[in-house]
């Protein structure tokens, strides 16, 4: 897995880098993936719940 | 010579003529008092890379700020937003409303963690535009924008935020802070 950057353009040297996520700044990042998966599996569920329900065959009146 | 000190009279102007060309140039400063600042362009950097691109050091003088994007493309579809910030990157306080056009449909958004300048409709979406942020004073800022989003779709925006403090930098990066810019260029402009 590919850690993440950030690119940093120093206007009074001209200069660009590329440093590493850390700290506060990687706990957000991974937090936010967390709630990124979350919230898709979230949306399989119910999707494959819905999917369930239209499949199920409706129960007829006596 | 470090310096060049011009002094005119209370009155009349003061002229800058360019020599040894054909013909001259005039430059004419106004009668207001002040200090004038350059209008001064940034680095331009590749975006291929980076869940976030910072512009640090910005002068404390500066009254506008303008961030080009010039076929900007991320890894996912989470909106690219504008931060801003006083010696660290304001993640809050923004009130800012995107809407898009994609032909004949439109939608709006609202954010609150940033200038959010573009609704991204795909990952294969290249974007350019431009984004306008200009201080009312006070560490007001208010923020317009244009920015197209591959070939059927483009966003307006505006909004404003009262920062802590002077700003200093700028961050261009999207709403969820991970997808990762994967092509184009940034730049920004400042006076």
């Amino acid at each position: 897995m590919t850690t993440p950057t950030r690119i940093i353009v120093d206007l009074a040297t001209g200069q660009s880098t590329e440093v590493e996520l850390e700290g506060a700044e990687l706990e957000a990042y991974n937090a936010s993936l967390d709630a990124q998966r979350a919230a898709q599996q979230a949306a399989e569920a119910e999707a494959a719940a819905l999917a369930a329900a239209q499949e199920t065959p409706a129960v007829e009146g006596q | 010579m470090s310096s060049l000190v011009l002094t005119g009279d209370t009155s009349g102007s003061v002229t800058v003529t360019v020599p040894a060309v054909a013909g001259s140039n005039t430059a004419t400063i106004g009668a207001a008092t002040g200090t004038h600042y350059p209008f001064t362009a940034g680095t331009a950097v590749a975006s291929t890379s980076g869940t976030s691109i910072d512009f640090t050091s910005i002068p404390s003088w500066v009254k506008r700020i303008t961030v080009l994007l010039n076929e900007v493309s991320t890894s996912g579809t989470s909106n690219i937003i504008i931060q801003v910030g006083s010696g660290s990157v304001e993640t809050t306080g923004y009130t800012s409303t995107t809407q898009i056009t994609v032909t004949t449909a439109t939608n709006v958004t609202s954010t609150t963690s940033g200038f959010n300048i573009i609704q991204i409709q795909a990952a294969a979406n290249t974007m350019s535009g431009i984004a306008t942020l200009a201080t009312l004073g006070s560490n007001v800022w208010a923020q317009n924008g244009v920015v197209k989003a591959g070939t059927t779709a483009i966003s307006f925006s505006a909004g404003a935020k009262t920062t802590s403090g002077v700003i200093d930098r700028v961050r261009i990066t999207t709403v969820n802070g991970t997808d990762t810019f994967d092509a184009g260029s940034i730049n920004i402009l400042y006076e």
